[in-house]
């Protein structure tokens, strides 16, 4: 897939897993400190909200040290945990009841853009960082679970509780906000 | 050749098939218009990304860490310990199986002496690794109290966030029956105590103030022997 881009290039070695999962919280705490910027990262992706990011970070770590011995190594240790931090974010999303119901109903594909102040980087930076936010939860979290993740459209269909049809939609509405205000920070 | 706007964000994403994106591909103005999406989204990425302090795994360990620590080890019980439930099962005769448990747990200690002190000695190596990175940042952290490279602020904060791995690594010291490490640990904790509750105020006097700072180089000193110690050997002391 093309956007995919992933978070993680070397995982944890797997002497750290097998003594953590033997009940080693010294281990798990090189888990931890391995993968923590990755998975404050993901979650800010989803929420854009760096105190939810942080509390979902740290509940996916006490999750995944819960849920250790059901880990099998076959599958990379950083995409069952980037696992745990979807489903974290999604259900904190849908716990904070922000936009979730009413998301599907916004079939407008316009967005107010804020007029830009400046040129330089951070002008450009900040703007962008608006986009993202004025994304609702659900285009923010189909976007970031396709594009960043590579979940399939079914997948991430299946996880918001979406039709392929509605899921498809929502990604491309949310390419289209994105794009929209970058095409118009870069012209400004 | 014409696309549609969803064409191409399907072709983007990985969704279209296969026969249908080759077809597509083969349109120098497809793959254009599929550079300039990339590039956009690339754009966009590049531009959102979120900033964390470099020390952030030690601070989301450390504001997890009681909550990791208290829970209850999933070990499974040992071998001997099943032989030794079983054998103590009443419908079982323990005269009739006695000859053949001795046999059993014979063999098995033999084999199991030899895995249990791998196991031990990995185990310590690795606390041993990681006690010495606890003492690389207490290190930073003495010297810049020393120093007083920091604000009171930022060495409370410092010496809390310290505070807690130490007193883990401490405990663990105790188990390995890591004597000299438990005692320096120990010492380290009372200064980082100190500093954690509140490093001293303007009105603290001169003698109070020399004392500590003498305690702290004591320290330091202890600390950097411990760390070339523990690179040393990679084991416990």
């Amino acid at each position: 897939m093309t956007g995919v881009k992933p978070d993680m290039k070397h995982e944890v070695s797997q002497q750290w897993i097998d003594q953590a999962q033997a009940g080693d919280a010294m281990a798990f705490r090189q888990i931890v400190l391995h993968y923590a910027k990755a998975v404050n990262a993901l979650a800010y992706r989803y929420t854009k909200d760096v105190h939810l990011a942080e509390d979902i970070a740290q509940d996916t770590f006490i999750k995944a040290h819960q849920a250790l011995n059901r880990y099998q190594s076959e599958a990379k240790f950083s995409t069952w945990l980037l696992r745990i931090t979807t489903n974290t974010s999604i259900d904190y999303l849908r716990k904070a009841n922000r936009q979730m119901a009413m998301s599907l109903d916004c079939e407008d594909g316009q967005i107010d853009v804020p007029v830009s102040g400046g040129e330089d980087q951070v002008a450009l930076q900040d703007s962008l960082g608006h986009a993202m936010n004025r994304l609702t939860d659900v285009e923010r979290l189909a976007i970031t679970m396709k594009h960043h993740q590579g979940y399939s459209i079914a997948e991430t269909a299946a996880k918001l509780n979406l039709n392929d049809n509605a899921c498809k939609q929502t990604i491309f509405r949310a390419v289209r906000k994105l794009r929209q205000q970058l095409l118009t920070e870069v012209s400004a | 050749m014409n696309i549609t706007e969803e064409q191409l964000m399907l072709l983007y994403l990985g969704e279209l098939d296969p026969k249908e994106a080759e077809r597509l591909l083969q349109s120098a103005e497809v793959c254009a218009q599929l550079r300039q999406l990339e590039a956009d989204m690339q754009a966009i990425e590049n531009q959102t990304e979120h900033h964390l302090p470099d020390d952030y795994g030690h601070q989301l360990w450390d504001r997890i860490a009681d909550r990791i620590v208290s829970e209850p080890k999933r070990q499974r019980p040992s071998i001997w310990q099943q032989i030794s439930q079983w054998l103590s099962a009443p419908q079982f005769s323990m005269a009739s199986i006695m000859l053949v448990g001795v046999l059993v747990v014979s063999a098995y200690w033999m084999g199991r002496q030899e895995q249990s002190d791998m196991n031990v000695d990995l185990t310590n190596q690795l606390l041993a690794q990681n006690i010495q990175m606890h003492l690389t940042q207490s290190e930073i952290f003495l010297t810049q109290a020393k120093n007083r490279g920091l604000g009171n602020d930022q060495l409370q904060t410092m010496a809390q966030r310290l505070l807690t791995s130490n007193r883990i690594y401490k405990r663990a010291a105790v188990n390995h029956e890591g004597q000299h490490t438990a005692l320096l640990l120990s010492n380290l904790e009372q200064i980082l105590l100190e500093y954690a509750n509140g490093a001293p105020s303007e009105s603290t006097t001169l003698p109070a103030l020399q004392d500590k700072s003498n305690r702290g180089q004591e320290l330091l000193f202890q600390v950097k022997s411990m760390k070339q110690q523990l690179a040393k050997d990679d084991h416990i002391i």
